[in-house]
């Protein structure tokens, strides 16, 4: 039985029937051909970082407008994001009472939110010290890369409120529960992303 | 993955030695992490929930401990730029490794649907197209100049 429980990657529920089970299967392969589609599209912006890494035309450089301090932070929020959604998950998986996954959700989407403000504010900061997408090609593929992970994390926090009302109206339901899965994996690959964004961009242009 | 292209001429010969050691290093890594076996206790009992929490406990400290190595590294300058830059990246596939292990829950040893395919597929790709990108058009950059 257990070794047979892992049929696809992602935390599996227990407890629920066969046919559940197969459907939860063929929804997370789904999910996964996406979230591969979007590691696709994120590592040719990264390349596109590279490559336009030397071409600053004398504008300002990551170093000259940015502190380690604020994404050292960021890191932070985000990585304790990815845990406490963990723990919703596992929530989820042993049927913990609803009150406990909801609050476990609730936290994630306040981490989440934190995170964002945060990254808003660094933009606001580099914007005031000269640094815009358009002032050199460095800055507008910095622009197009990291945006576009808060981005992800915007629409992510609007569909963990989605799933909280969803639970708070039809219960966790199979429907719920895959819905709830599969917002986990996009939440733990955006952590993942952020690792390759903090190490490319912001380490790599700290680096003295 | 950009490696030696800050524009500065680095000494190549100890860059490419560091990042040897570091892939060795990762996939050292990778590979213990990817063939110990997934916990995976009866189902429903309070010991399969506490095995659940585990994983996530030891993904989230292993993470944190590979976050702060990679910036304490650059936050306190001790080694060339060029080493600390090859040292970042090598953390950050560990750490990738560690989440996709203990968050995302993928080990090589018992996913038995495509999924894992998938994956591997993508990393190639995501490997072929990065790396081309940078090695033609930085090569195009450095015959330009």
């Amino acid at each position: 039985m257990s070794a047979n429980e892992m049929k696809h990657p992602g935390l599996n529920p227990v407890g629920v029937d066969e046919r559940t089970r197969e459907q939860a299967g063929g929804a997370v392969f789904g999910f996964w051909v996406f979230l591969m589609s979007d590691a696709v599209l994120f590592a040719l912006l990264f390349a596109t970082y590279g490559v336009m890494l030397p071409a600053t035309v004398g504008g300002p450089t990551l170093a000259s407008v940015y502190k380690i301090l604020p994404v050292f932070l960021e890191t932070l929020i985000l990585l304790s994001s990815s845990f406490t959604f963990g723990m919703a998950s596992v929530a989820l998986r042993h049927s913990a009472p609803r009150a406990q996954l909801l609050g476990w959700m609730g936290v994630t989407l306040a981490l989440g939110l934190a995170f964002l403000g945060m990254e808003l504010h660094d933009f606001a900061t580099m914007f005031g010290n000269g640094a815009y997408p358009t002032r050199s090609g460095y800055l507008s593929s910095f622009f197009a890369l990291v945006p576009l992970h808060g981005l992800h994390v915007f629409f992510g926090c609007i569909w963990i409120v989605v799933m909280m009302v969803q639970l708070l109206t039809f219960g966790p339901d199979a429907r719920v529960k895959i819905n709830i899965l599969r917002l986990g994996l996009f939440w733990h690959f955006l952590d993942v992303v952020w690792i390759a964004i903090f190490s490319v961009v912001y380490l790599q242009g700290l680096i003295r | 993955m950009s490696g030696p292209s800050n524009g500065r001429p680095t000494k190549t010969r100890p860059l490419t030695a560091v990042l040897g050691l570091a892939v060795v290093f990762s996939s050292a890594v990778l590979a213990t992490l990817f063939l110990s076996p997934v916990a995976e206790p009866m189902r429903g009992s309070d010991d399969s929930r506490r095995a659940d929490i585990r994983t996530y406990v030891i993904g989230y400290l292993l993470a944190l401990m590979l976050t702060g190595a990679a910036f304490a590294i650059v936050y306190w300058p001790t080694l060339a730029s060029a080493t600390t830059l090859a040292v970042v990246l090598g953390l950050a596939l560990v750490q990738m490794a560690v989440h996709f292990r203990f968050f995302l829950h993928i080990s090589l040893g018992k996913s038995s649907r495509e999924d894992l395919q998938l994956i591997l597929f993508s990393a190639l790709i995501v490997i072929l197209m990065v790396s081309g990108t940078l090695v033609v058009l930085l090569n195009l950059r450095a015959r330009m100049m």
